[in-house]
């Protein structure tokens, strides 16, 4: 079955996803990943919504991070206050999924402004729940399409917190959680070097060079001392994930 | 999904001495009595209670189980009074931090949020504050300049708690009027056990509102079926309070009850049980 | 006891010009047509509150009643950007349009704050974001117990606060339910409050899960089926995807913008 290089990506970070972890999803490709996930190798992932919904199990892909079908089919309802004071600073989600419009090489994540924040050259939507997901969440997953515009060597604006501008402040800080360990994109994967937490490539989806995610790389990027190349999408992936989009 | 079901005495072998307990529950109304029983048998000591208190509180108090006791009232609500607490409180120096509701409810809170403290009015200006010296206040960092009081995080160690029904996984669904703090209890806890009037399945569970399944599988680590779990406090609607038997409890000291409730065995609880009621 | 009022009654009564308003509604209930209420109105130089400002906010924010936005997440939920909140901040068309930006949980700590009567609330949030460089109401606050430093944000109270409901009583009672976001935070943290509602029944059926406002805690009630449309309301209408996208090209072009206002919220009202 031929496949889309979006399709590998959610794929990918569907993969990613342990049965019974806990998962704060936001919509579009990590909603995509983590309803496939729950459809196929972990029927036990709990997904929590920003909205408040604890445990929805939606038999399509919700709209909005608000679909009623998360209501409907949720373990648990509870307020806005409540998801994140209650369930996402404790540190009782394991993963987070992000995107954003930048990526820098340690990780941290802008969606606020491009250029300068009194004077954007383009304003973005803002930071939403991301911050204290990027911070309280025991690790960050992050789903975006690899291009030398999002993955620059420095954002404009640090939105959430990778491992800080220096790739040091984030041990500074000390938050609950981990930080970014994996950066999921069309092309491959990068991961935080042990050491230097400089995002490295470390795999390649199937069919593509090491110098294209290079030229789609903002930084000098630097390669993991043994890459994988990852599996195609499976026939039961490809079919589940195309027909939880249809269904919507 | 993990199996989580377990004893009552599993339950209090998880406990060791000094840890903080907190007990799900109001008064004497749906309190995990059949657990609390179980800990008043085992060798476990130096318990820091965090309670609601009814008489789960007066039991381990008689049982000289409790080094400090954490609580905003103790009551039996039919009976104003618990008389086991109260020999405690009053002529064996039980060590208390006594909170009101409200402080003592940001006190859970705090702890639910993993915040080290929350900023409360409740308790300024009263003598609360002057007879727990421990207890700060904190300053707004804004324009009013206000001072309120930082009411320190009550993390407990391990919470338990009754609910009328759950399944095996530890989801769990109360069907009386009130949730009462369970829920805060068990996010507040590292270690989170309930009790069930009737286990049933997880798809027999999930009829019924959302919102009445009061925890999920995510805030709990074990599942102990023990119908009248809660007796002989209340759990409506599976039944009412036992008053008779509480009027027993609350003359014990004179009725000879008191040692077979506080360290008999759980026959000869249940045989007081048939004599009483 | 809530007053029932129409709604053109309830917004020349409570919303003032220059006055701090909160329309708020997690993606379930928005109130948008007392947001066109406001336009019709031509209510100006408001400070707009909502955790996540969406198309009713971009048509405020196009019509010139905004001064200010204070918010945690702007755009147009599964579609993209708002237009007419970009043109502002980044043109300052129709008006200059200053910014106060938070995260989800900074601004749900705000709203809870103002509910609870306190000045401020206590969060771990914001670690290591460029946010409190350009948003100086976040602080830090230092724990008395362990010395550790966490974010402070102030409460939020604003001078109105509007959500939409399922349905409410005679007496004003407001019953809610499915997704409640920040609005009974919302209603107790304000001044003064209005909630339209989709029904007004002679007695509130308990519903699961639903939150019940008292009468006597809500400034006044209105009665607007379909008042969170292109929104939803649990039990009464589905979500308007097909509108959300719609938005987008009239959105985008001021012209366009200026025709649609004209013609759907103008004129509707002699309609």
């Amino acid at each position: 079955m031929s496949y889309t290089t979006d399709e590998m990506m959610t794929v990918a970070a569907a993969r990613a996803l342990r049965d019974g972890s806990a998962c704060f999803v936001g919509i579009g490709q990590p909603s995509a990943a983590a309803n496939l996930a729950r459809r196929t190798h972990a029927p036990d992932l709990v997904l929590v919504y920003e909205s408040g919904t604890l445990g929805a199990k939606p038999d399509r892909l919700p709209l909005s991070i608000g679909d009623g079908i998360l209501a409907e089919t949720a373990d648990a309802v509870v307020s806005v206050p409540e998801i994140f004071n209650y369930w996402l600073q404790p540190g009782r989600i394991d993963v987070g999924f992000l995107g954003g419009a930048q990526i820098d090489r340690f990780g941290n994540i802008n969606t606020t402004v491009i250029g300068g924040y009194a004077e954007p050259k383009v304003r973005l939507p803002g930071a939403g729940g991301a911050p204290e997901i990027a911070t309280s969440c025991r690790e960050v997953f992050v789903v975006m399409r690899h291009n030398p515009r999002a993955f620059v060597a420095a954002v404009d604006f640090v939105t959430s917190l990778g491992y800080g501008r220096d790739g040091e402040q984030r041990d500074a800080l000390r938050p609950l959680g981990k930080g970014p360990t994996r950066v999921m994109t069309d092309l491959g994967v990068l991961e935080p070097d042990p050491d230097t937490h400089e995002l490295t490539l470390t795999a390649l989806n199937p069919g593509v060079e090491v110098e294209q995610v290079r030229a789609a790389t903002g930084w000098e990027l630097r390669l993991a001392e043994e890459i994988t190349v990852q599996d195609p999408p499976t026939e039961t992936e490809l079919s589940t994930l195309r027909a939880l989009k249809e269904a919507s | 999904m993990r199996d989580k079901q377990c004893t009552a005495e599993e339950v209090a072998a998880e406990l060791r001495d000094g840890m903080t307990l907190g007990i799900g529950g109001w008064g004497s109304r749906r309190k995990p009595m059949a657990l609390v029983r179980a800990i008043l048998r085992s060798p476990v000591k130096n318990l820091r209670v965090v309670s609601y208190g009814g008489p789960d509180v007066g039991l381990l108090c008689a049982a000289g189980k409790v080094r400090e006791l954490v609580f905003g009232f103790v009551t039996l609500d039919s009976i104003p009074y618990d008389p086991l607490f109260r020999k405690a409180r009053e002529q064996e120096g039980l060590a208390v931090r006594e909170w009101d509701e409200g402080m003592f409810y940001a006190g859970l809170q705090a702890a639910a949020q993993r915040l080290p403290f929350l900023p409360i009015r409740a308790g300024l200006g009263s003598d609360v504050p002057r007879n727990d010296p421990a207890l700060r206040t904190v300053r707004s960092p804004y324009g009013d300049g206000e001072e309120l009081l930082a009411v320190p995080a009550l993390e407990l160690d391990v919470a338990l708690v009754h609910l009328n029904r759950a399944d095996k996984h530890g989801n769990a669904r109360y069907l009386g009027p009130d949730p009462y703090f369970d829920d805060l209890f068990c996010l507040a806890a590292k270690k989170r056990f309930v009790s069930c009037e009737r286990l049933v399945s997880t798809a027999e569970l999930a009829e019924g509102a959302p919102q009445t399944l009061l925890c999920n599988r995510t805030m709990v680590d074990g599942v102990v079926e023990i119908p009248r779990g809660a007796h002989f406090t209340s759990c409506a609607p599976d039944y009412g309070r036992d008053e008779k038997f509480q009027r027993a409890y609350a003359d014990a000291p004179q009725n000879g009850l008191l040692s077979r409730l506080v360290s008999g065995s759980e026959q000869d609880y249940q045989a007081v049980v048939q004599e009483v009621s | 006891m809530a007053m029932l009022l129409r709604l053109d009654e309830a917004i020349a009564e409570l919303v003032g010009d220059g006055d701090v308003v909160a329309l708020e509604g997690f993606t379930h209930l928005i109130p948008v047509a007392a947001g066109h209420e406001i336009i019709r109105a031509r209510r100006r130089d408001l400070t707009l509150c909502r955790m996540t400002p969406d198309i009713v906010y971009d048509q405020l924010i196009g019509a010139g009643c905004a001064r200010k936005l204070v918010f945690s997440w702007g755009g147009n939920p599964g579609v993209g950007s708002l237009h007419r909140f970009r043109d502002a901040v980044q043109h300052d068309w129709p008006v200059p349009l200053e910014i106060e930006e938070h995260s989800h949980a900074g601004m749900a700590n705000r709203y809870v704050a103002g509910a609870s009567g306190l000045p401020f609330a206590v969060l771990r949030g914001y670690l290591g974001t460029d946010l409190p460089a350009q948003t100086p109401n976040i602080k830090t606050i230092e724990c008395p117990f362990t010395g550790e430093r966490l974010a402070a944000v102030p409460a939020l109270n604003p001078d109105v606060g509007i959500v939409h409901a399922q349905r409410a009583d005679r007496a004003g009672n407001v019953q809610l339910w499915g997704i409640t976001g920040v609005q009974k935070e919302t209603v107790l943290a304000s001044a003064r409050s209005l909630v339209t509602v989709e029904e007004i029944v002679d007695e509130l059926e308990p519903v699961p899960g639903a939150i019940v406002l008292p009468g006597w805690a809500v400034t006044a009630v209105a009665h607007v089926p379909g008042g969170s449309h292109p929104s939803y309301a649990q039990g009464y209408s589905e979500r308007d995807n097909t509108a959300y996208q719609q938005w987008d090209p009239i959105g985008r072009d001021r012209e366009r913008f200026t025709e649609w206002l004209r013609a759907s919220v103008f004129e509707e009202a002699g309609a």
